[in-house]
């Protein structure tokens, strides 16, 4: 008989041997039997007895061994005692029937029918009995099967259709198949179907949400005898809510609601939480902390007392003293946000004992704490007298809207309550001591940013966003905000979340999904008019206009876009059209970094997207002067498209009208050789030239032809006789490597020593070099500033000439062009973090002490280089600015005035980069003397935490659970 | 720390491709130690179903978005050394290279939609198609257009019948 390692059911055929598949009714069975066994109402022999009977007809199931032997320690099988033991099956367990003994916890319906059955029953009676739920064919198992799926029949409401409980539609091929595969019963571990569940709360519109939460909660206080489920549930409980923060209230529902039912449940998860609390407090993880503690404010139901009230003042405390220091690491601002829309979430959740009053008071001694932090007048997305609205600091509106809110009663009518059918259950149940969390000792990480008010819906004809001010603006977008910082893994799933958001939050707080805009006006007064399509477009764009930098590299957000277009295209096209028309609309005050990140993905989504857009609507604008930053927008804007693309695909894509965007010269797959044309100085010797470097002449040669111009030259009395010869040597190893990145780069290589020996004559000859190639690659810039970047990677450029030719030889009219910006950012940051890792490096412990010098050393001279670097922005920026400097002759005065508006914006976005260095550093050298005095105390508090406490307990578990797997 | 399982699928996972060697021998595996995951801290990525005439820069274009780019090797055909519709990136971080697998694998360039893969780093010969005229073995017996990638399956255009060798 084969029985060890395949289930086999009566009429002999496979079941499967599932490794970790447990069926959960028959356990619940079995726990009763061996209940029975251990109570010694079996004797030893019996139980083998009962075991060899169940074997010949054919019984047996096979569970996972941790969960038994954790359960029920006194059961673990003795294959032994059969003689067999199989390699797949180390643990098999064998399922006597007990004599008698009735439930002693609350069941599901199912096992606790069948062991009414059972224990009404003597002991081989029992034994056919489980014999029969575990044949496919009997009505029984029937019931139990549709048991498992009642969830589904009662959303679809079958029974209250009258239908029979076996109910099941005839089908074609009913009687071929049925028999053999579809008859048969499907486990399903009780943890993946609770997992399962749970991650599906409030997912579905159509679904009742207090029905997932009755039937969840049902169900894990059934189950929660069992190790896997408890340690199971904690373990995706925690996750879920640092993932998933729009279903936090529907978690503490379920919590909640199964605390009412066990209130083990509800003490262990509090415990874990706690725990978990402490440990984002001690790391400084603070969006992780403000949704655990979201959490423990949503479960306040079933805390005694107070709750979290002593956490929230510790708090608040907490951001008092950091407030005094003055604010500048930003994380007084990030403390008082985390208490303060923790404070709706509390207030919306099942009443609790924290009071009004008290939030009231917490709200006004948080109120006394705010500090602007120096850099937040530098971080505005919209300056100048025609912005789009003033910039406004989040927390800021979110402390008054919530005061707003105190005055009006507390209504948060956004947030959804789902335990409000519970109410009743919840108030009756245990309540919990909410353990003490201490405060951290030590507080690292960098500086946070204030966050500043974005939204591309602003002062819409309707209101399809929350207005700025209101409490359901600042909850809406933190939520969907975090959402969107969390599943970075999965932009996929992210999409998905907030094309559904209106899931999440209270019934009817949106318009219907896909309502189009100028439908909006039909909505009657009274309802919202908020359009979820909008909102979640909103909070995209929001992160992607973030300054200084988003969470996450931009290329996630535009992928997050074109997610959310291909989910609903329908629904937010429109809305990402009315979007663009916003940003466009107010580029003139448009800082400059962010409107090169409009164009960015502006033409990154259309690429995505065949090229599409209504281009014909800003044809007007074609006629405005080339500086004009609307003009600009058109023209950087295809030119990114291009490079994504190739010239004559994004021509066929635009009206005709834009055709001069796109001149015949950008179709050529490699730039005209200069020294072709007769025009130029000495066009024989650059031909002559390109041939020697083609065919990897000796250097003798190149250097004979190249002193031979440098003479020639200056013989015809030319200024900078040198230039001539430098210029003949880049634009060649540019032709040479015009067919690819990887043709020039291996030409760059092989003419590394050349090049490097031309750029260190003078700083000069540097900005020449660069000169050279963007002139090679005027058509398509952005590939010369591709071979800018790899130049200065081989160090045959200092970042400072490729700024110094971009900011004085290309000068002000460059200044509107995008690869101009490129150029200089990209080296700017470059540099940037040059010194960043120099400065980490520094500081690394245990590191010998003549490494810190060198270390110390390089630090102070990147240091050096970054503030010249600085220094040259700020003086040529600031003269263009300012009009000091010259205007080149026959500029228009209009176009003057762009000119100047550029220098300002140009200059403002680069002091913000240099500004916030400076910030840093000094950081830095305040933290390196701080940590000193403070790290003795931290490494004191980990020895003692790692010695005691529930971390230690869990460790020897796991301990004790391998031991006992290796000894099975 | 323990490893938690996410709420939702990760995309900077690698696919089973790599692993598909070692499938067979299940239990030779078991008894092996374990080894260390080559793609730990994979820095380069193999980006597939290219059209043929994706130019190199466009591939930079899209893919610096995740991270300044080390080195960019196109796919060839081993006999026409002509571009063959993939591409190794390497950037010079893991992370980069995860980022890349986050955000731009599925994503369109040059109205293609790219596959990503991470991949425990180029070497010299893989550059080039492994299928029997040259290109990438997936375009040999293609039965659907594609005018990216060179029409049908070479071997339907070149006018025989599959299996013509055994003739």
């Amino acid at each position: 008989m084969k029985v060890l390692d395949e289930e086999v059911d009566v009429r002999g055929r496979p079941v499967g041997c599932g490794g970790g598949q447990l069926d959960i009714e028959l356990a619940d069975a079995i726990e009763e039997y061996f209940q029975a066994a251990a109570d010694k109402i079996y004797n030893t022999s019996t139980v083998i007895g009962i075991v060899l009977a169940a074997m010949s007809k054919g019984v047996c199931v096979q569970r996972c061994g941790k969960l038994t032997r954790a359960s029920q320690p006194h059961c673990v099988s003795r294959p032994e005692f059969f003689g067999v033991r199989t390699p797949k099956a180390k643990r098999v367990l064998f399922l006597p029937p007990p004599l008698s003994s009735p439930p002693s916890t609350t069941t599901t319906d199912s096992s606790h029918c069948r062991s009414t059955i059972a224990s009404s029953l003597p002991a081989s009676r029992a034994l056919d009995t489980l014999t029969r739920i575990r044949t496919p064919n009997t009505m029984v198992d029937r019931g139990g099967r549709y048991e498992r799926d009642n969830r589904e029949r009662d959303r679809s409401s079958y029974r209250d259709q009258g239908r029979p409980q076996h109910f099941k539609k005839r089908r074609y091929q009913d009687d071929d198949e049925r028999d053999y595969r579809q008859q048969r019963p499907r486990y399903e571990d009780p943890m993946v179907r609770l997992r399962k569940d749970v991650l599906a709360i409030a997912e579905s519109p159509l679904i009742k949400v207090e029905d997932s939460i009755r039937s969840i909660a049902k169900s894990l206080s059934a189950h929660w005898d069992h190790e896997a489920i408890r340690k199971g549930f904690i373990a995706l409980l925690k996750v879920l809510v640092v993932e998933q923060p729009f279903k936090i209230p529907f978690v503490a529902a379920i919590v909640l609601c199964a605390n009412a039912q066990k209130h083990e449940i509800g003490k262990l998860v509090l415990d874990e939480s706690a725990v978990q609390l402490q440990e984002y407090l001690d790391n400084c993880e603070w969006r992780n902390f403000k949704l655990m503690l979201r959490f423990m404010g949503s479960i306040s139901c079933m805390l005694d007392g107070e709750g979290v009230a002593t956490l929230l003042n510790d708090l608040a405390n907490l951001t008092g003293l950091l407030a005094a220091e003055g604010g500048s690491s930003g994380l007084s601002e990030e403390l008082s946000h985390v208490i303060l829309i923790t404070i709706p979430y509390i207030l919306t959740a099942a009443p609790g004992g924290i009071t009004e009053e008290f939030l009231t008071t917490l709200i006004e001694r948080l109120e006394g704490m705010q500090v602007t932090a120096p850099i937040e007048s530098l971080l505005a997305p919209y300056t100048g007298p025609n912005a789009p609205y003033p910039a406004m600091n989040t927390t800021a509106l979110l402390l008054n809207a919530l005061k707003e809110e105190a005055n009006n009663g507390w209504k948060f009518d956004i947030l959804a309550r789902p335990w409000e059918p519970f109410l009743a259950e919840l108030e009756a149940a245990t309540k919990h001591f909410f353990p003490s969390i201490s405060m951290p000792t030590s507080l690292t990480g960098g500086t946070i940013f204030p966050k500043l008010y974005f939204s591309v819906f602003q002062g819409a004809q309707y209101e399809t966003v929350a207005a700025a001010t209101s409490i359901t603006s600042s909850i809406l977008r933190d939520a969907i905000g975090d959402t969107i910082g969390l599943l970075d893994f999965n932009r996929i799933a992210c999409a998905r979340f907030l094309i559904d958001v209106d899931c999440y939050f209270a019934p009817n707080a949106f318009v219907k999904r896909a309502t189009p805009f100028d439908k909006i006006a039909e909505v009657p007064e009274g309802r919202s008019t908020w359009k979820p399509e909008d909102i979640c477009v909103d909070a995209i764009f929001t992160n992607i206009f973030q300054l200084p930098q988003p969470e996450h590299k931009l290329v996630y957000y535009h992928a997050t876009l074109t997610e959310v277009c291909k989910l609903a295209p329908q629904a937010v096209a429109p809305s990402l059209g009315r979007a663009i028309r916003y940003l466009y609309r107010n580029l003139e005050s448009m800082d400059v970094e962010l409107r090169y990140r409009f164009i960015d993905w502006f033409a990154h989504h259309l690429s995505n997207f065949g090229y599409t857009w209504k281009w014909t609507e800003w044809i007007g604008d074609l006629q405005l002067s080339k500086v004009h930053p609307k003009r600009s927008f058109i023209q950087e804007a295809v030119e990114k498209e291009i490079r994504l693309s190739f010239a004559n695909r994004v021509k066929s894509t635009l009206p005709e009208e834009y055709s001069g965007m796109v001149p015949e010269d950008k179709e050529k797959e490699v730039p005209e050789f200069n020294f072709e044309a007769d025009d130029i100085a000495f066009p024989e010797e650059g031909k002559q030239l390109l041939n020697l470097i083609r065919q990897k002449a000796p250097n003798e040669e190149v250097d004979a032809l190249m002193n031979a111009i440098t003479e020639a030259a200056s013989n015809k009395g030319l200024t900078d006789s040198t230039k001539y010869a430098r210029d003949m040597y880049m634009t060649c190893i540019c032709h040479i490597g015009a067919k690819s990145l990887s043709h020039v780069l291996s030409c760059i290589e092989r003419c590394k020593d050349k090049l490097t020996q031309l750029g260190q004559e003078s700083n000069q000859a540097q900005r020449q070099i660069v000169g050279t190639v963007m002139t090679y690659w005027q058509e398509q810039p952005g590939i010369g500033a591709n071979v800018i970047d790899k130049l200065l990677n081989y160090s045959i450029l200092t970042p400072l000439s490729v700024i110094e030719w971009v900011l004085l030889d290309a000068g002000r009219e460059a200044l509107p062009r995008g690869h101009a910006w490129e150029m200089v950012n990209t080296t700017t940051r470059k540099v940037v973090s040059r010194t960043r890792n120099l400065a980490a490096a520094r500081s690394v412990p245990d590191l010998p002490e003549e490494q810190t010098a060198i270390m110390e050393q390089g630090h102070e001279v990147a240091k050096a280089e970054q503030a010249e670097l600085f220094r040259v922005v700020m003086e040529s920026l600031t003269g263009y600015a300012d009009g000091t400097l010259p205007l080149p002759e026959g500029t228009q005065p209009e176009d003057a005035e762009w000119l100047k508006w550029w220098a300002a914006s140009w200059l403002r976005a680069l002091k913000r980069q240099s500004d916030i260095e400076e910030a840093e550093e000094a950081m830095r050298i305040s933290g390196a003397t701080e940590g000193e005095g403070e790290g003795d105390e931290t490494m004191k508090e980990d020895g003692e935490g790692n010695g005691e406490g529930e971390g230690a307990g869990a460790d020897a578990d796991a301990g004790n659970a391998d031991t006992m797997e290796e000894e099975a | 720390m323990a490893y938690v399982q996410n709420t939702v699928e990760r995309l900077d996972r690698p696919s089973t491709y790599f692993d598909k060697s070692k499938r067979n021998n299940r239990d030779d595996r078991e008894r092996e130690p374990p080894k260390e995951d080559p793609l730990k801290d994979a820095t380069t990525l193999y980006v597939g179903n290219l059209s043929f005439y994706t130019t190199e820069e466009q591939i930079h274009e899209l893919f610096s978005k995740c991270g300044e780019i080390k080195r960019l090797v196109m796919g060839l055909d081993r006999f026409a050394k002509t571009p063959c519709g993939f591409c190794f990136v390497e950037y010079y971080t893991h992370e980069d290279a995860l980022d890349c697998m986050k955000y731009v694998g599925g994503t369109k360039l040059d109205e293609r939609i790219v596959r990503t893969d991470l991949d425990p780093g180029f070497k010299e010969g893989r550059q080039y198609g492994r299928g029997k005229s040259g290109g990438q073995v997936r375009d040999e017996y293609r039965e659907d257009f594609d005018a990216g990638r060179g029409g049908y399956g070479r071997s339907l255009q070149s006018g025989k019948e599959m299996g013509h060798e055994y003739d």
